[in-house]
């Protein structure tokens, strides 16, 4: 049953019920059928023994006994009827045409009829069904009837019986009934045509279903239902309910997708970030280490030979003396750079934003460090426009000048000119980080310049250049620090340079709006995490 | 007497000056380079019997150099001392990788180095 899927079984059910039906109305129309053909048997049956009786009423009122029996047997031959007898009152057998042998009835008054008795007979030939016709005598007074010694009074002189096979009625019904076999036959099959038909429609979506199920399980979520869409039954919104599903799995399913690698590609970058963060924090812990090491080295030779060879020279000891001296300077400023930085890098360092003029700043720090540039022989101009309002932390501001200066003077040949200059400038640099005014401060000198991949390294930390001599005073850490404190204030530094043509490093802090300006009554400290 | 020859190489002034004087005064003679390519040429022209090298210089580095050295039929023999900053376990086997006979990490002490020039030129003669 299972095997023949649901338009099989559907037509099977079908079946059944046609059957079942067919049955029944077969039932019922074989006993409408036989009461049909039986009353009208019986009737005409009736309708031909009374005109029989009618016909030869002198004949049996007469009795003549060669007559009857030659109309008795005239009467026996018909059609329909199978046998006939006529007996006197007294049941003795008057005529017999055609009685089956062994005849008895079996149930009496089978049918109302208004002019004969009907009983049911059997015998072994088959059943019979007969008809008792009382044959009054007429045309013919008591006296005669009395003189020609018939019975009088009412009662029936004759007795005729007409016999019918009931074999021959339900032939006639069977016959009937088999007519209309095809018609039924033809309705049962259109039934079921139809039936299936209908099924087919209604199952083909159900199986498309199934099938777009499994591919979509399998992962083709691209996968409808292309069978029964239209269809505007309960199949129908199933089918589209059910694309409307899959198409929404499939877009939920896109989406999340989507977010998977959006979310895969984030993390990723968010790693090789870390990656390449861990990786330049190993590189600058090796580098720290060694540029500890290096005065260190110089340091322990210089006193280890102190210690153990007896020079005489008062000069060379004097000079080892100060190389050492010298080394442990720079090991110290080194360890309060490497501090500095780590300290930005931290966000631990408290800033002190205050609001002033730069061209303040810009003549201090010249005048700080002019007796290094007189000793040097190097001219500092300072030249800043005044008016140039910032807001800083001038202790720090004051670092990067200095270091800027301390850089042109340390680099710059004897008879060198350096111009320290500030102006309004529109934007905070190449870079553009941010809008707004700013303050540009520059440094310009005349030394020897920087080639262009210099330039780009050279804020970078401990970067050297080409005519740097190790062992100065430099701890290759300045401009980074320069860098930091620039960019805290949201400014930018760079240089312009060539070689042979000198550098000018330049670098933009804020210009102090009138609100800092107005609020600048006490010190702001800031902290930055 | 002959002396024997000793190469410094290190881009480091004071470190140049101090192991020169070392150098000297245990009775060698010191030829003296900034960097690497320096310390090649000379260890091409001068055939040195040790060299000292640096690891970290600008150019070539002292790895570089210690290959080129032992790579080179003429110039095999010649001892080479690492003397470096770079004080790791990692650091020092690609030291050894590199062909040196020597590794020494900064800052060294110069008695050891004294110690050291002796035990490796007075015992091949």
């Amino acid at each position: 049953m299972r095997r023949l899927g649901l338009v099989g079984q559907l037509a099977f059910i079908s079946a059944c019920i046609l059957f079942a039906l067919g049955i029944a109305v077969t039932w019922y129309s074989l006993s409408q059928l036989r009461r049909i053909v039986y009353d009208e048997s019986f009737n005409r049956v009736e309708a031909q023994g009374l005109n029989w009786i009618e016909a030869n009423a002198d004949v049996l009122t007469f009795r003549n006994g060669a007559a009857i029996e030659r109309l008795v047997g005239e009467f026996s031959r018909r059609d329909d009827i199978a046998y006939v007898a006529l007996a006197d009152s007294n049941d003795m057998p008057v005529a017999a045409s055609r009685v089956p042998p062994n005849l008895r009835r079996s149930r009496s008054n089978v049918a109302a009829m208004p002019n004969a008795a009907v009983h049911e007979m059997n015998s072994r030939e088959g059943k019979y069904f007969e008809f008792d016709f009382a044959v009054k005598p007429r045309g013919m007074s008591r006296d005669l009837q009395t003189m020609f010694g018939l019975a009088g009074g009412d009662e029936p002189a004759l007795v005729l019986r007409i016999g019918i096979a009931k074999s021959d009625l339900d032939k006639q019904v069977s016959a009937l009934l088999w007519r209309n076999a095809p018609l039924y036959t033809g309705l049962v099959l259109l039934a079921l045509i139809i039936q299936t038909i209908f099924a087919r429609r209604v199952v083909r979506p159900i199986v498309s279903m199934g099938q777009a199920a499994r591919a979509i399980a399998a992962g083709d979520l691209s996968s409808r239902v292309g069978d029964g869409a239209n269809l505007k039954n309960e199949v129908g919104a199933l089918v589209r309910n059910f694309n409307n599903m899959a198409a929404r799995i499939d877009e939920l399913h896109s989406d999340l997708e989507q977010k998977v690698r959006e979310r895969t590609a984030a993390l990723e970058a968010a790693n090789a970030k870390l990656e390449e963060l861990n990786r330049r924090k190993s590189r600058f812990l090796s580098t720290v280490s060694h540029e500890l090491r290096t005065p260190l080295t110089s340091i322990k030779a210089f006193a280890q030979i102190l210690l153990d060879s007896p020079i005489e020279d008062q000069h060379t000891r004097h000079r080892f003396l100060n190389i050492i001296d010298g080394e442990t300077d720079r090991l110290s400023r080194l360890i309060s750079d490497l501090l500095d930085l780590a300290k930005i890098d931290d966000g631990v360092v408290l800033w002190r934003m205050e609001t002033f003029d730069i061209a303040n700043l810009l003549q201090h720090a010249c005048a700080a460090i002019m007796p290094v540039a007189r000793e040097a022989d190097i001219a500092l101009n300072c030249t800043p426009s005044s008016g140039l309002v910032v807001r800083a932390d001038q202790d720090r501001l004051q670092q990067v000048v200095t270091n800027l200066i301390g850089n042109a003077l340390k680099f710059c040949p004897a008879g060198a000119d350096v111009l320290i200059s500030a102006d309004r400038a529109p934007t905070s640099g190449p870079a553009q980080r941010a809008e707004g005014e700013y303050v540009v401060v520059s440094v310009a000198d005349s030394g020897p310049g920087l080639s262009a991949a210099e330039c780009g390294k050279v804020f970078d930390r401990f970067f050297r250049g080409a005519n740097v001599k190790h062992g100065t005073q430099g701890t290759g850490l300045g401009l980074a620090i320069c860098r930091e404190i620039v960019q805290h204030h949201g400014g930018e530094i760079w240089v312009d340079s060539e070689v042979g043509c000198g550098s000018t490093f330049r670098f933009t802090v804020p210009v102090a709006t009138k609100l800092a300006k107005a609020a600048n009554s006490g010190v702001e400290e800031t902290t930055r995490v | 007497v002959f002396e024997k020859k000793v190469l410094i190489c290190d881009d480091e002034p004071y470190i140049l000056e101090s192991v020169s004087f070392i150098v000297r005064e245990e009775g060698y003679e010191v030829l003296t380079a900034n960097d690497g390519q320096e310390g090649l040429n000379l260890l091409r022209s001068e055939k040195p019997d040790l060299v000292l090298l640096d690891v970290m210089m600008p150019g070539k580095t002292g790895f570089d150099v210690c290959r080129e050295v032992k790579a080179d039929e003429t110039m095999r023999k010649t001892y080479v001392i690492l003397l470096t900053a770079m004080g790791q376990d990692r650091d020092m086997e690609d030291g050894f990788q590199s062909g040196a006979d020597e590794y020494m990490t900064k800052p060294f002490s110069p008695r050891s180095l004294r110690r050291r020039l002796h035990e490796l030129l007075d015992e091949s003669t």
